[in-house]
């Protein structure tokens, strides 16, 4: 457990000093003030606009986050040959895998937050409107983005970091399309082919279930029930998709 | 570096995509939550005007956004003119299939058909599309009935367009049950009131706009005015009675049967 804590101490640490994610978090704070600047076009709708467009723009990037942060735990540290030295230690493969991915949620958390303070506070100067409650899109978005990094995580155990990526925004537009692959599997004509529909459905991530943005940006309530049943749903997959990344890096050969 | 045993990494795979499935209902029960927004992950399979861009957004988790692009892109079409009208009405219906909950969306469009292209179509057409404004009012509804914006907007088309002051009534009222709905509202009843020949549920309805505001000059002279008129109620009575029978005979040509409006929206 110790490990597991001073691993992820030492990857959020590490994360927060690399110049790519302080270009990617600057990048999106100045996306986030520019689409203020566009309001003009759409009288009478400001709010709405400015929400979406900031909800996206922080969806967009925490992707982009997700993604890097996903393959930059394992690879470079393979080809570095620093994991070397960190497994000769007593340190297991899977509490190295573990801790890698704790402080890549850490790291994650901390800037979906600091990119939704910003939105509120733009949102607070310039409309004079408080929502909190956008913070309740922030927690789903949060989810699919926990499950995405370990997607990308549990591929580059195995694969390169171009194969990685590619793979990333695959599982994300696949996970966008399970509406798609639902209703293909209820018009099915056979058997087996609703057969291979519903199981893709049934393993693919379910991006969908866990966005709600638009539902809270129109001000409809979420209830606590719900956002539990998609913490399970986000915390479990995440859980699964670990330990496949562990039994797979437990697999290489090193 | 390799894989040491593919073999055996299958046999630790078989339990984890079990787990998977476990999730599955899991999966089932936030689709099946009567508060999960599932209007809003419907699959949209003929979005219209959005182009490649936007069918690829929409598999990307990007819906918002396109919304808000089809938005500014009936802003464009307006300002084209009478010819980009007709292009609006398929954009509007896009946004309003996206994003169900985008009240302003609903209102433009159904304002836009039973208005503009009212306006704009060929005579025999002319009741079609102020039908098809009536039935996406009730669509919009639908979505949000606790919304008092949809109600007003639909009784108004009744009473305004139509002259049919009857069926706006019970619209008004329901649109005054909603929450944040002002007290204009309360006059359009009374006025609907009015118009039916219902005095003294109008002049019960202004009392009781009175009784909210006391400063309420409107409500005040109307309670005013038909305390005057009642006692020339036989010739006033006559007059309405009147102006009613040639308002409803304006309303009844105007009327059309729900399978005739131009495209589908049930």
């Amino acid at each position: 457990m110790r490990s597991i804590f001073i691993i992820a101490r030492n990857t959020v640490s590490e994360a927060l000093s690399r110049i790519v994610l302080q270009i990617i978090l600057v990048f999106a704070l100045l996306f986030l003030i520019i689409g203020f600047f566009f309001t003009f076009m759409t009288p009478g709708e400001e709010d709405k606009m400015l929400k979406d467009l900031g909800l996206t723009a922080i969806t967009v990037f925490g992707l982009l986050l997700a993604i890097y942060m996903g393959v930059s735990l394992i690879q470079p540290e393979v080809e570095r040959r620093t994991v070397y030295a960190i497994l000769a230690k007593p340190v297991r493969r899977l509490e190295f895998l573990l801790g890698k991915y704790c402080g890549a949620v850490v790291v994650l958390a901390l800037s979906l937050a600091i990119m939704g303070v910003v939105l509120l506070g733009a949102l607070y100067l310039k409309q004079q409107v408080w929502s909190p409650a956008l913070f309740t899109a922030l927690l789903g978005t949060f989810f699919a983005l926990m499950i995405m990094t370990a997607l990308v995580m549990m591929i580059s155990t195995f694969a390169s970091s171009l194969m990685s990526i590619v793979a990333g925004f695959l599982f994300w537009s696949m996970g966008y399309s399970q509406i798609y692959v639902k209703q293909l599997a209820e018009h099915a004509d056979n058997v087996a082919s609703r057969g291979v529909l519903e199981a893709l459905h049934a393993i693919l991530p379910n991006f969908t279930n866990l966005d709600i943005r638009p539902a809270v940006v129109d001000g409809l309530a979420i209830p606590v029930v719900l956002l539990g049943k998609m913490a399970i749903y986000g915390i479990g997959y995440t859980i699964v998709v670990i330990a496949i990344a562990a039994i797979l890096f437990n697999e290489r050969e090193m | 570096m390799k894989l040491a045993s593919h073999k055996r990494a299958r046999w630790f795979i078989v339990p984890a995509v079990a787990v998977l499935i476990v999730l599955y209902p899991v999966q089932r029960s936030i689709e099946r939550d009567p508060h999960y927004p599932k209007e809003y992950n419907q699959p949209i399979f003929n979005i219209r005007d959005g182009g490649t861009v936007a069918i690829m957004a929409m598999i990307g988790g990007f819906r918002p956004l396109v919304v808000n692009l089809l938005w500014l892109k009936v802003d464009e079409y307006w300002h084209v003119g009478a010819s980009g009208w007709w292009r609006i009405v398929p954009v509007l219906q896009s946004i309003c299939e996206m994003d169900p909950h985008f009240i302003d969306a609903w209102s433009t469009f159904a304002w836009h058909c039973a208005w503009n292209i009212y306006a704009d179509a060929a005579d025999r057409d002319k009741p079609k599309w102020v039908q098809t404004g009536i039935n996406v009012y009730k669509r919009g509804i639908y979505f949000n009935p606790d919304r008092y914006e949809l109600y007003k907007d639909l009784a108004w088309l009744y009473q305004d367009k139509l002259k049919d002051f009857q069926s706006a009534i019970p619209i008004w009222q329901e649109a005054l049950k909603k929450p944040g709905a002002p007290m204009y509202l309360r006059h359009m009843l009374a006025h609907a009131y009015e118009c039916t020949w219902q005095v003294d549920k109008a002049v019960a309805t202004w009392k009781e706009c009175l009784r909210r505001d006391p400063r309420d000059y409107v409500a005040r002279s109307a309670v005013d005015w038909w305390a005057e008129q009642t006692k020339t109620k036989g010739q006033l009575n006559a007059e309405l009675l009147r102006i009613l029978v040639r308002e409803n005979q304006i309303r009844k040509s105007r009327r059309l049967p729900l399978a005739e409006q131009p495209f589908a929206i049930k």
